[in-house]
């Protein structure tokens, strides 16, 4: 084999003008496979980790109350961080945070400029794991020209604020100046605020510079959030290609919810019972299984089901001494604070049930029983009634929220949230995305320009190809005779064969080597250049310079794919000429 | 002795007829007053002037059914609006986009059309139901005699009963004549005014009162307000089938 590859070498360097014009092409071709293949992972590489990041968290957790498709609330912010933790190890997590952010209109100098007010978690992320140098790059793309980024912590000022430099002209603002916002809460109120400019920055990304930042707990606590009560949760990974779907799907799995059961003590006049209170689904198909279980002995059907449903057990109304139409009141501990919360309830209906259910307890429509259930989240229930999601009854109880299946793509996901309105959620739904559903729209166009750029280099080498195949037929041709010589003294077929693919190997290697030194030169000089105003573009840059991103195993396949083609090319004229009679060989001349 | 007792009696109750009403009392007449139970058609045009553009003047007919509340809007002008509209019949809401010739279900949150209106303004909700008398530091209601203009109003401020109101706090002009509201000053949470509604015109239908001219000004940027006119006023009793989707898709060829 030695002497193959020596043979190759020298015939490779016997016709020298050719072969450094062919070897040149290839080049050239790698040059561009390997620019391509960068700059697409280079874009991906953006997408995922600048503006999917951003936008959409590798992992999101996202949160609605009764169906309101603004009313992004989750109240119990600690069991949501507690399962993250459960589920995704520590050292996989770069950072984990609430994603908060209202439209807004922003008033100045009578100035007056639509924008987006985005909670910035600075310094009180709930995980921060990022390096040094992840966090001097987060802090580089948004260039401070004026303040400093910990001025947004300023206790003195009741609400700090970093403001784009675009936004800070349109207002006519300078440091230290004041600009009045409204927007409405997540309850849809109207609500205004004075916020102080304690930074101008510039940013990278021409779409930031719609934004308006101030510290996520203090647009929190305006935007309505108790401190126990959680917006969407966004956490972004080390390794998303790897992790993502994987930890959506188990963290989807740890989220499914309990009946919600609240036990407390009804009143009617001096009567009390201790009795646990639960709420039935509302829908149509599950109060028609509901009259199933339960029979009414007292009351209007119609009203006992209806959204405002309050429903009794026989055993209990005759203990309290109530009729249909007479009030109670119903007290139970809260989770938190230690308070109390007393309902007042007017019954429409008395039943008796059949088959596990408690001889004692009271049964709300799910409307009228989350309508207090989230606002005032009841102690764990104690009593005697644990009622089990999966028997009959059990599945017609509400929970403490409603776990949406997993979306498959950006289409499964956009229905569901068009299909809100028209389910009409009475309690929170809690949906867990990967960015591969989040985003799978996004993630679809970045495959497409890695595709698009593959298939122009594609085409560039099949016009390459068939210049070597030509290349090799003439060179073929040219050394008949030397075939028939060599084949005369013994040299078998497949020798012959092998020296040519030798030779073409050996050129391809050498012409992919200095074609990847090529992609290299110029990958640095083209990202030297700056683009100032690029417009939609610039999202896909990194501090306004196109980003390549090339890998070690990105270029090795690239190169082995062109020596693979380029050897599958070059098979068939070499078979060609190790088939050869040496005597015609001998008697060819050109 | 009895006598006098039953003077100081008839004296206190004649006092008490005079005294002002409670904000309660005066929430629920002035619902009562405007609540017109029957079927209604109207024209509405809203001339929406911003600080720095012109006027923006949008038409629409308005039908409502009685019974189950359920309306419908066609829009009118402007030209690029004209034809698109929208259905609301039990909870469930829709907008029409005649351009597409499809229906959109909206949520009960979401803005209508951009605008700041949602689905759930369009709810039928009691005053009374939603605000409750804002009490001061020494937890009485106040309530006091003002004129606005020259129209004796009772003057009083609510606060939300609920959370999902536009407006969590109101200061509330109500004529004291006819219990009919002539302004309200309209607050954030934080407490900064952010709109004030005059009703400056009412016509009397079956007895009830309904405003027909309304502005609304803009208190936080400032050069902002919308007028508001209500016209070719109709209580007749409307078809069922007014309030279907077909209906409006054919309304808006």
């Amino acid at each position: 084999m030695g002497l193959i590859f020596r043979l190759g070498l020298r015939n490779l360097l016997r016709q020298k003008r050719r072969n450094i014009m062919l070897g040149s092409s290839i080049a050239i071709g790698v040059m561009l496979l390997v620019m391509a293949s960068s700059l697409s992972n280079g874009i991906i590489d953006v997408f995922f980790n600048k503006i999917l990041s951003y936008a959409f968290g590798h992992v999101l957790v996202d949160v609605h109350e009764k169906g309101g498709a603004n009313v992004q609330i989750f109240r119990d912010r600690e069991y949501i961080i507690n399962k993250i933790k459960e589920t995704i190890p520590n050292d996989e997590i770069v950072t984990a945070n609430e994603s908060i952010g209202i439209n807004a209109r922003a008033v100045a100098n009578g100035n007056a400029v639509s924008s987006v007010l985005v909670g910035m978690p600075y310094k009180e992320s709930i995980i921060d794991n990022q390096t040094a140098e992840q966090q001097k790059e987060v802090m580089e793309s948004f260039k401070i020209l004026q303040g400093k980024w910990d001025d947004i912590l300023r206790k003195d000022l009741p609400n700090p604020m970093i403001i784009p430099e675009e936004k800070a002209n349109e207002l006519d603002v300078k440091l230290h100046d004041n600009v009045n916002v409204r927007f409405q809460n997540i309850y849809g109120q109207w609500q205004s605020a004075t916020l102080t400019v304690v930074a101008i920055i510039k940013t990278e990304n021409s779409f930031m510079n719609a934004v308006m930042f101030i510290q996520a707990s203090r647009l929190k606590e305006l935007l309505g959030y108790k401190p126990y009560e959680m917006a969407p949760i966004q956490v972004n990974l080390k390794n998303v290609k790897l992790n993502g779907k994987k930890y959506a799907d188990e963290l989807h799995k740890k989220l499914h919810p309990e009946i919600a059961n609240i036990f407390g003590i009804a009143k009617s006049g001096s009567k009390t019972a201790d009795v646990n209170l639960l709420g039935f689904k509302g829908d149509e198909k599950s109060v028609k299984e509901i009259k199933k279980i339960i029979t009414l002995t007292e009351g209007d059907a119609k009203e006992s089901f209806a959204k405002s449903g309050v429903l009794m057990s026989k055993a209990l109304a005759e203990e309290m001494g109530i009729k249909t139409g007479d009030t109670f009141d119903y007290t139970y501990k809260n989770k938190r604070g230690g308070n109390e919360t007393t309902v007042n309830l007017k019954l429409s209906g008395i039943f008796t049930g059949t088959g596990s259910i408690p001889e004692k307890f009271i049964l709300l429509n799910e409307e009228k029983f989350y309508s207090f259930y989230y606002e005032n989240v009841p102690e764990t229930a104690k009593g005697s009634y644990k009622p089990v999601k999966t028997d009959k009854f059990g599945a017609l109880l509400a929970t403490e929220w409603i776990l949406l299946d997993r979306s498959k793509n950006s289409n499964d996901l956009m229905q569901k949230m068009k299909d809100f309105g028209k389910k009409k959620w009475k309690g929170t739904t809690v949906d867990v995305n990967s960015v591969y559903e989040s985003a799978s729209a996004a993630v679809m166009f970045a495959d497409i320009i890695n595709f698009i750029l593959l298939i122009g280099v594609i085409v560039l080498f099949i016009i390459i190809l068939v210049g070597l195949i030509n290349t090799i037929r003439m060179t073929v041709r040219e050394r008949t005779r030397e075939i028939g010589t060599i084949r005369a003294v013994g040299m078998k077929k497949s020798d012959v064969r092998n020296m040519f693919l030798a030779e073409t190997f050996l050129m391809t290697l050498f012409a992919s080597a200095a074609g990847t030194v090529m992609a290299f030169i110029f990958m640095f000089l083209i990202s030297l250049i700056t683009f100032s105003n690029a417009g939609f573009i610039s999202i896909f840059l990194v501090k306004k310079h196109i980003h390549f991103m090339p890998t070690v195993d990105g270029i090795l396949i690239n190169v082995l794919a062109v020596i693979i083609v380029t050897l599958l090319t070059a098979f068939i004229p070499a078979r060609r000429a190790a088939k050869m009679q040496p005597s015609e060989a001998l008697r060819h001349y050109e | 002795m009895k006598k006098i007792v039953m003077i100081c009696l008839g004296i206190l109750m004649g006092l008490s007829a005079f005294a002002a009403p409670t904000v309660e009392e005066i929430l629920r007449k002035v619902e009562s007053n405007g609540e017109l139970k029957t079927d209604g058609t109207a024209k509405i045009v809203m001339t929406n002037q911003k600080a720095d553009q012109g006027a923006k003047v949008t038409e629409a007919m308005y039908y409502r059914k009685d019974s189950d509340d359920s309306f419908l809007i066609i829009m009118l002008a402007p030209e690029a609006d004209k034809g698109n509209g929208y259905l609301r019949v039990d909870d469930n809401m829709w907008m029409y986009r005649k351009n597409t010739r499809t229906f959109q279900h909206i949520n009960r949150d979401e803005s209508i059309g951009g605008s700041n209106a949602k689905s759930s303004d369009f709810e039928k909700r009691k005053l009374f139901e939603l605000y409750k008398a804002d009490v001061d530091k020494n937890g009485k209601e106040v309530v006091t005699e003002e004129m606005l203009g020259k129209i004796p109003c009772y003057k009083f401020n609510v606060i939300a009963k609920v959370n999902d109101v536009d407006y969590p706090k109101k200061t509330m002009y109500v004529e004291k004549e006819n219990f009919i509201t002539r302004r309200t000053l309209d607050y954030s949470l934080s407490g900064t005014l952010m709109q004030t509604s005059s009703f400056m015109q009412y016509t009397q239908i079956e007895g009830k009162w309904l405003a027909v001219k309304m502005l609304f000004v803009d208190e936080f940027e400032k050069g902002n307000k919308t007028l508001v006119e209500i016209s070719n006023i109709s209580t007749k009793k409307l078809d069922e089938k007014i309030f279907t989707k077909a209906y409006l898709e054919n309304l808006s060829k």
